[in-house]
């Protein structure tokens, strides 16, 4: 069986290598695109069991666009993959796109297909324990 | 005479004028009436004899263009004009104001008289000292705007009413001439009602043009005198005076005339002395309004470049905070890879030092984030989303964030919310951090076995949210400035290196930015009590 690949798309070369290096110690494969276009490229192309996704690369939007490209693929492959979102959403009110329960927190996916937000700076154990829990839950299905 | 204002606000003097030429018009019925009513009765009490047809006609002259007046009077409240031509033809006038204004004309030779005697006085002035200054001709409008008005107002506007008023006068002066004529003429008492012609005069016009409807109302009545002692106008006689022929003895006729220019010419002097004094009152007052009134637009226009900037700061320091995001992650991404290890083994002493740069990596992050969320409170509501906050459970919600730091420090904190609290409308984010803010700097700032007590309750018309400890204090010197970017006391600086002294501009510019506003009370090493006061709209 063949490792679990997964992609980093981050215009930030240094985030991106630091990410490789967590998911690496986790055991994964990992591909990375420094921008949207070429994210979706390599979705295509390596169809990898997670995304890593950086919200703004650099416009502050082209995250969210990069989410609805790839839901919008033919196939049933690009509505399942898992998207993980990498933010500092907490800091920018204007992007507050998912809504909020009632309780002061926020539920990921209610609004935009994505299965997680990770807050920036990514705690290494907490990346891995959420990319982990992810994976098996996408597994179950 | 000082400058005239470049665009004054107001038309005091103008719409001082213009109500006291409908005050005239006014007058002029009751003086009609007045006329009508005396010789009836003359003729039906005293019977005396006196041709009524001619005065019934000058009453009814009179009273034709009084009518005419109070028509086109309306036209004298013309809107402000700075471009306006200075002449009673300017843009707006009508055939009807024309002939209302057309006996102003009767002082065109006056005028031209006047011109000619200052050119000469010129002309020999410039061959006394050449390159003198040059002689300007004198217009209607310098002769009748009193000087005091010069400037106030748009000289069109002004100098219509003034035309306007003197034009009455000298209706008014003819006819008295005419009336006078057709009832006795110098032998009738009623000569002297010229005075008040002078005084409506010396308070419409200008000093000049007072003295020259003196001099008209003199000369027509000194005419009316001395053309029936020549035989050169018919007498008509009113038996009022008991020798019937008072009007050809020269003595008579040349006291009555001497004493009527003399009170004609006493009383403008008199009259126009007060008005110019009253006038020059009401310029100052004139002049201090349009001032205060420029003053007003010019601080009103400095505020909004004031506000214009403070928020261009906001912007900035909001933008570039933003930008230092990325990299800040970034780096503190590859040190928390190194110090998990990740990168292979580090030494000891450069594990060490990597904790150091990742926890000062970790400050200089709070501070960006500080920085944002100050920024964005600052600039009002443009950078936020405005929603219904439940703010009971937003408190209880950061109450529990905070225990676990609270049990680390071996502080208790409790919160008490009154139940039924309706929501705030806010910036759930802003608010999120100003409790955080308040709570968790209570629990930072107290000594270990110390207490934090959380209140959250409504009053009349806000909600009410106290954060109060047990903690070291603030100095009662540094109580104004916790609230200033950066501030923090040196008790505080002592206790914990942690902070970024923006805390709590942050905690003031949240509140603000809601309508609401913070306050607090301390005493040192005795505790802190913080109040916010959020608006219920």
């Amino acid at each position: 069986m063949s490792k679990v690949k997964i992609l980093t798309v981050d215009d930030d070369r240094d985030l991106v290598e630091a990410l490789r290096i967590v998911l690496e110690s986790g055991g994964y494969d990992v591909v990375a695109a420094h921008d949207a276009e070429t994210g979706l490229e390599k979705v295509r192309s390596e169809r990898p069991d997670l995304v890593l996704l950086d919200v703004m690369m650099p416009s502050a939007t082209e995250g969210f666009h990069f989410v609805w490209k790839l839901r919008n693929l033919e196939g049933e492959y690009y509505r399942a993959v898992p998207v993980i979102l990498l933010t500092a959403i907490h800091e920018k009110t204007e992007l507050r796109f998912y809504p909020d329960s009632g309780d002061g927190t926020y539920k990921a996916g209610e609004y935009l297909p994505v299965q997680d937000f990770v807050d920036k700076p990514v705690e290494p154990k907490d990346l891995l324990e959420r990319v982990e829990r992810i994976l098996s839950a996408s597994k179950t299905k | 005479m000082e400058a005239p204002l470049q665009r004054p606000s107001t038309l005091p003097a103008a719409a001082e004028l213009v109500e006291r030429i409908e005050w005239l018009i006014k007058l002029r019925w009751l003086a009609i009436a007045g006329v009508v009513l005396t010789l009836e009765l003359v003729q039906h009490v005293l019977r005396l004899p006196l041709p009524s047809t001619p005065i019934w006609g000058v009453m009814a002259a009179l009273a034709l263009y009084n009518l005419l007046l109070a028509a086109v009077r309306r036209q004298l409240r013309i809107a402000r004009q700075p471009d306006a031509d200075e002449g009673p033809d300017a843009p707006g006038t009508t055939p009807a104001l024309r002939l209302a204004l057309a006996p102003v004309q009767l002082l065109q030779p006056w005028l031209a008289l006047e011109n000619l005697f200052r050119s000469l006085i010129a002309a020999v002035a410039r061959r006394k000292r050449a390159g003198g200054p040059s002689w300007r001709r004198s217009t209607l409008a310098d002769l009748l705007v009193p000087r005091e008005l010069w400037g106030v107002d748009p000289q069109a506007v002004v100098f219509r009413a003034a035309a306007f008023a003197s034009a009455q006068i000298t209706v008014d002066l003819i006819a008295l001439a005419a009336l006078l004529h057709f009832s006795g003429g110098l032998e009738n008492p009623f000569i002297f009602y010229s005075v008040f012609h002078v005084v409506i005069a010396s308070i419409l016009l200008s000093r000049r043009a007072t003295y020259l409807e003196a001099t008209l109302g003199f000369s027509l009545i000194a005419a009316v005198g001395v053309g029936e002692l020549l035989g050169l106008l018919r007498h008509y006689p009113v038996g009022l005076v008991p020798n019937m022929a008072a009007y050809l003895n020269p003595t008579f006729v040349a006291a009555q005339i001497f004493v009527l220019g003399s009170t004609l010419y006493l009383t403008a002097y008199m009259a126009t002395s007060i008005s110019a004094g009253q006038r020059s009152y009401e310029r100052e007052a004139a002049l201090l309004s349009n001032d205060v009134a420029r003053k007003a637009e010019l601080l009103e226009a400095a505020y909004t470049r004031v506000s214009q900037a403070e928020r261009a700061k906001s912007q900035y320091m909001r933008k570039v905070a933003h930008e230092l995001k990325a990299p800040l992650g970034a780096v503190q991404m590859l040190l928390k890879v190194i110090l998990d290890g990740l990168a292979g083994d580090v030494s000891e002493k450069s594990r060490e030092l990597v904790e150091r740069a990742e926890h000062r990596t970790r400050e200089l992050a709070q501070l960006t984030q500080d920085l944002l969320a100050l920024s964005r409170a600052r600039e009002g509501t443009l950078a936020v989303e405005i929603a219904p906050v439940a703010l009971g459970e937003l408190v209880t919600d950061v109450v529990a964030q905070t225990q676990g730091l609270a049990t680390q420090a071996g502080v208790t904190i409790s919160s008490d919310i009154a139940p039924g609290l309706g929501p705030v409308q806010g910036d759930v984010a802003g608010l999120r951090q100003l409790v955080g803010n308040l709570v968790s700097n209570a629990v930072h700032y107290t000594p270990r076995g110390g207490s934090v007590a959380v209140r959250l309750q409504r009053t009349d018309s806000a909600l009410r949210l106290e954060v109060e400890d047990t903690g070291i204090g603030i100095p009662e010197d540094d109580l104004p400035r916790i609230f200033e970017e950066f501030f923090r006391s040196a008790n505080a600086r002592s206790h914990t290196s942690d902070g970024t002294g923006l805390g709590l501009s942050i905690v003031k510019a949240v509140a603000e930015q809601h309508g609401g506003s913070v306050s607090v009370e301390s005493e040192q090493s005795k505790g802190t009590r913080f109040t916010v006061d959020l608006p219920l709209k």
